[in-house]
């Protein structure tokens, strides 16, 4: 491996790459799916298989979050952040449009509680 | 047609790698060989920007020793990582002439 100074490593490991680096041991513990998990990873399985939105643009854009999102969000956080921002650079929507939906959706689910 | 066929040793390429790509770090610069050729597919490269329309390379599954990787591995010396690698990322490596 070529010498790096600490920014170049910034480029040379995409955040989710982390084979071969020191880690505290996994938490390999199972558990279960909330529904909205189901329908995310559902709804983005579809949108691949269509080419809307693609498995590697999908991994293109968690990549691009930066470490702290990336550390934050739980896995299909990422993967509803990711597909809102590459939906929308792919000009499927606009964050108006998503802010919207977002209002209406709470608005029924504070109507139903 | 492939540049590369199976037994050959190869390296793989030792680049940043802004953008996107499927080959992890851990993994570059080092040397290994052929074990399978499989056929061509989209790049992950031009995939990953929204690009069907873009690059078909033929993928391999390459070979490499675990104690090559990690020189401090004390596993068995047959132990190896196997991984799928485009022919972009892969370099031929010279006969060394006696």
């Amino acid at each position: 491996m070529q010498a790096l100074n600490e920014r170049t490593k910034l480029l040379y490991h995409p955040v989710n790459d982390v084979g071969g680096q020191p880690r505290e041991p996994l938490n390999l513990a199972e558990h279960p799916l909330q529904p909205w998990e189901k329908r995310c990873h559902a709804l983005l399985e579809s949108l691949n298989a269509r080419g809307v939105l693609t498995m590697e643009e999908k991994r293109r854009g968690i990549e691009d979050m930066g470490q702290t999102i990336y550390a934050a969000l739980t896995y299909y956080e990422k993967w509803a952040m990711c597909a809102a921002n590459v939906l929308m650079t792919k000009g499927h929507f606009t964050a108006d449009e998503l802010a919207e939906q977002i209002r209406q959706v709470k608005l029924r689910f504070e109507e139903a509680a | 047609m492939s540049a590369f066929a199976k037994g050959q040793a190869v390296r793989i390429a030792d680049r940043l790698t802004v953008g996107h790509t499927r080959v992890p770090s851990y993994v570059r610069g080092a040397q290994g060989a052929i074990e399978r050729v499989l056929r061509e597919f989209l790049i992950p490269e031009d995939d990953a920007f929204g690009r069907p329309d873009g690059r078909r390379l033929t993928l391999y599954r390459v070979r490499l020793a675990a104690r090559d990787l990690w020189p401090q591995y004390r596993g068995a010396t047959s132990d190896e990582v196997q991984l799928e690698i485009y022919e972009h990322w892969l370099e031929p490596i010279e006969e060394v002439s006696p």
